[in-house]
């Protein structure tokens, strides 16, 4: 089924994308974001990681972390540069109408790659485009994190509930019986390098999409129907969601990520006189290489309406028994939910967005207040109040976290 | 599985079939956020090569495309007696609604910026009622209306362009 599908998406690429006859010199854009925060975060002591030695262990069979060298979350001024990028766009057009071109992202970090995943661009694809729909073939986020409604599309400042919060506050639980992404500080361990422990769900987003950095731009191809009515579909196809930029070598490759991953999404958009709304179904699947890990699945539903500057939102999402190990004790099934409204008039704009997660017994809510305002083109400067209340399974980790970030954009 | 490329296949199909479509493509939710916020170099970016600006120099829109169309779209209902894409202004002739006899309005619109600001649109409102001698005579306009007309071809232009953004 895989090698068909891979044929296929090929064969449409050379055959199916055709159009009107017009010819145009191919466009070169340079562009990209210097992004620049100061945080202030407060969070209780015995969820930093740099008070001494934190050792836990993640299930009996995964890895065990003893001890990092993170920042310390708490209480304390941080600026940072870490957002920054540069984009060069190049696209053309055949003289059979067929739309092509390339998009890469280059991180502009002044440190190490901040999400460790050992590259240099966060995204670097290629794409053919038509009257068909649009292939994209590379390193690119998938469709259903691409076609995904809820209020994070509105959300001012850094992005609410999937915004830079994750960057200041810690997510990571003191004990968590399974795994969650990509563990930012650890080398391979156990042969395990893409696995990380955390035990609450800090954003709304399905398994790929979860893994920040990694499974997020892992290599993957996707196609995007042209939008009919309002109606939009798209599919990605990845063979390991491990592989970013270089496939793996030739030795057997059992480190634990999700393979022959499959994301699929419907959108729709519509404008009923005044009132505007935007929906959308989204879905996942895939398999582990390890046998002891749980299938990789999930879905999502979300709605958004707009009205004279107005948004509202909500979601929901289910990530049914995704990176748990199949010999856990309690398994229950991830899932989140969101809530949010915004307000634009002019240059400013004024956001509230909530989540509330729950994976296993371990529960996260998330309130974010933002707000920005348009300065000049391109220049925004912004404020983002976030309080983050966490509760693991075991009752004593109790973990409420307030951040404050004060930033400017600029994009050029 | 087999139901997505069924799918695939169907939406090929149905797309050869010579139906309308908007080629717009989904982006992440950060360039969505991104280019809310405009750019420094202008809408379409720094082009280092190629670009319709190049070939097009002097042509075609030269002031804000989502104020422009938003405002054909919202005087629709009007015939239009000058639309002047490069210095920005629409005209429309006098109309009279069939439901109102008796008076009649003329609307110029006039798009001052190249970016979507809400100062970017001025709207003034002309407006005529019949006297008892058959002749149209000048009549002052209902204060707010122009505001009114702004207000909804800027917050359609809004829409144009989240729209696009999507």
């Amino acid at each position: 089924m895989k090698k068909f599908l891979l044929a296929t998406s090929a064969l449409i690429g050379a055959v199916a994308f055709s159009g009107a006859a017009l010819a145009q010199g191919p466009k070169v854009t340079v562009g990209g974001v210097v992004d620049f925060q100061a945080s202030w975060a407060d969070q209780k002591n015995v969820f930093q990681y740099d008070r001494g030695s934190l050792t836990y262990t993640a299930g009996t069979q995964l890895v065990t972390i003893t001890g990092t060298t993170k920042n310390n979350f708490s209480r304390e001024f941080r600026f940072q540069n870490e957002k920054s990028y540069i984009d060069v766009k190049v696209e053309g057009k055949a003289d059979n109408g067929l739309g092509y071109g390339a998009a890469i992202r280059l991180q502009a970090n002044l440190t190490a790659d901040k999400d460790n995943g050992g590259a240099d661009a966060r995204y670097s694809y290629m794409f053919l485009e038509s009257n068909a729909g649009r292939v994209e073939m590379g390193g690119n986020t998938d469709a259903a994190q691409a076609l995904k409604v809820d209020p994070s599309s509105f959300a001012r400042a850094t992005g609410g509930i999937e915004g830079n919060m994750d960057d200041y506050i810690n997510f990571n639980g003191l004990r968590a019986n399974s795994v969650i992404g990509r563990n930012p500080t650890s080398a391979a361990v156990n042969g395990n390098f893409s696995l990380i422990t955390q035990s609450f769900i800090s954003n709304p987003r399905l398994p790929t999409a979860l893994q920040k950095g990694v499974g997020e731009y892992a290599n993957r191809i996707t196609y995007y129907s042209p939008r009919w009515s309002g109606v939009q579909v798209g599919v990605s196809y990845a063979p390991d969601l491990g592989e970013r930029g270089n496939a793996v070598g030739f030795n057997a490759d059992n480190a634990g990520d999700y393979e022959n991953v499959f994301n699929a999404g419907i959108n729709y958009t519509g404008q009923y006189d005044q009132v505007g709304i935007a929906a959308a179904v989204t879905g996942e699947t895939g398999k582990n290489e390890l046998s002891t890990i749980e299938k990789l699945r999930g879905w999502n539903a979300g709605v958004n309406l707009s009205y004279m500057g107005f948004s509202f939102g909500g979601s929901y999402g289910d990530l049914g028994k995704t990176f748990q190990l199949k010999t856990s004790e309690g398994k229950r099934r991830t899932y989140y939910w969101t809530a949010g409204a915004a307000y634009e008039t002019g240059p400013y704009g004024v956001s509230l967005t909530f989540l509330n997660g729950k994976y296993r017994k371990s529960r996260s809510d998330i309130y974010s207040l933002g707000a920005d305002y348009q300065l000049a083109p391109g220049l925004l400067p912004y404020v983002e109040v976030n309080h983050v209340r966490l509760k693991e399974e075991s009752v004593a980790n109790k973990n409420n976290a307030t951040n404050v970030i004060v930033g400017s954009r600029l994009s050029f | 599985m087999k139901r997505i490329y069924f799918l695939f296949l169907v939406i090929i199909t149905a797309s050869c079939s010579g139906a309308k479509t908007e080629q717009s493509y989904p982006k992440s939710v950060e360039d969505i956020r991104h280019e809310r916020q405009g750019k420094i170099t202008g809408e379409e970016g720094w082009v280092i090569l190629g670009g319709e600006k190049d070939e097009t120099k002097g042509m075609g829109i030269t002031v804000n495309s989502f104020l422009w169309r938003a405002t054909l779209d919202t005087l629709s209902f009007a015939p239009l007696a000058s639309a002047d894409p490069i210095g920005g202004v629409i005209i429309t002739e006098w109309y009279e609604n069939p439901e109102a006899r008796g008076e009649r309005f003329k609307i110029n619109a006039s798009i001052l910026d190249k970016r979507l600001r809400s100062d970017g649109i001025k709207v003034a409102i002309f407006k005529q009622i019949i006297d008892k001698n058959g002749n149209w005579r000048d009549e002052k306009v209902t204060s707010g209306l122009a505001k009114d007309l702004e207000t909804k071809i800027l917050t359609k232009a809004r829409e144009l362009k989240i729209k696009q953004s999507r």
